[in-house]
């Protein structure tokens, strides 16, 4: 198969995979249980953890900008989609940026908290410029709090995944 | 303790999560509650200060501001709570009571925000919350 095709299709099949685990994320009303806003388990950020490990930065970069694109119209605000692209933007760079040191100075599970903490302080950002107001940033501590427990569970899956998946030509 | 080596954790994850505790401690010491004697709710509408009111024991009101949606106030003696909101996610009134300077909540539908102040200037609540 064409090197390009398969590259589409990947994108492609990983746009659709997180805009799924965004749904099924919805499904857990966690920010019922703590009356956070923004709190979320993140599952999403999988995905573009697996896309740049496996795919490059300019194919995660695309796959995120769809994914939050299509979320927002589908479940959305302009306000969501607000958050979730400067969330995601900022998770992607802090990722993009730890995985080279992937194996001997980080495991993915750290990279996977960096990404969840850069999302959650990319979210308060944009609360902050929304707001006007740095009193947003009064969420921060226990959102950080929160990207702890949220980004150590989504870097194990990501890890299960990703090393079964590196087994296979994908 | 094999769980843990199981994990297969690199020197870098501890360094990561010390990271976000430490960014979480940081960030958390500007909204400490500082020792005042003049609580103060403001509410904000987009940025305005549209209200502040001296809370004092015995105090009991309730007001209603409305926007996008409509958010009813209440307060009760030296607290104040978002009481009821027309918004879908609620969140506002889940935040519960506020009763201590720094403690803030938020709608963001409305552009709402309810924050207690102490009468002393913000410099001192910053100042106190390292204290402690």
């Amino acid at each position: 198969m064409n090197i390009q095709t398969r590259r589409i299709a990947a994108c492609g099949l990983l746009t659709a995979v997180a805009l799924v685990l965004s749904l099924v994320e919805r499904m857990f009303p966690l920010s019922a249980a703590v009356p956070i806003p923004g709190i979320k388990l993140g599952l999403a950020n999988v995905v573009t953890l697996f896309a740049l490990v496996r795919l490059n930065r300019r194919d995660a970069l695309a796959i995120l900008l769809i994914r939050v694109t299509l979320a927002s119209v589908f479940m959305g605000s302009v306000t969501s989609f607000l958050f979730a692209l400067s969330g995601g933007l900022l998770a992607m760079l802090t990722m993009s940026l730890l995985l080279p040191g992937r194996g001997r100075w980080v495991s993915l599970v750290g990279v996977s908290i960096a990404g969840a903490a850069a999302h959650n302080i990319g979210q308060i950002c944009a609360a902050m410029l929304v707001l006007r107001s740095v009193y947003a940033a009064a969420y921060l501590p226990l959102l950080l709090l929160s990207a702890l427990a949220m980004g150590f569970s989504t870097g194990i899956v990501s890890r299960v995944t990703i090393e079964h998946l590196e087994k296979i030509p994908f | 303790m094999s769980w843990l080596r199981s994990l297969r954790l690199k020197p870098g994850d501890f360094l990561i999560a010390a990271l976000v505790l430490a960014l979480a401690a940081a960030a958390s010491l500007p909204f400490l509650p500082g020792r005042t004697e003049n609580l103060y709710a403001e509410i904000y509408q987009d940025q305005a200060l549209i209200k502040r009111v001296l809370l004092t024991d015995g105090l009991h009101d309730t007001i209603t501001i409305d926007g996008s949606v409509a958010n009813t106030i209440e307060f009760d003696g030296r607290s104040v709570r978002f009481s009821q909101s027309t918004c879908p996610d609620q969140v506002c009134v889940r935040t519960g009571t506020l009763a201590r300077s720094g403690q803030t909540a938020v709608c963001l539908p409305n552009r709402v925000i309810v924050r207690l102040t102490g009468g002393d200037p913000e410099i001192d609540a910053i100042a106190g919350g390292a204290v402690h």
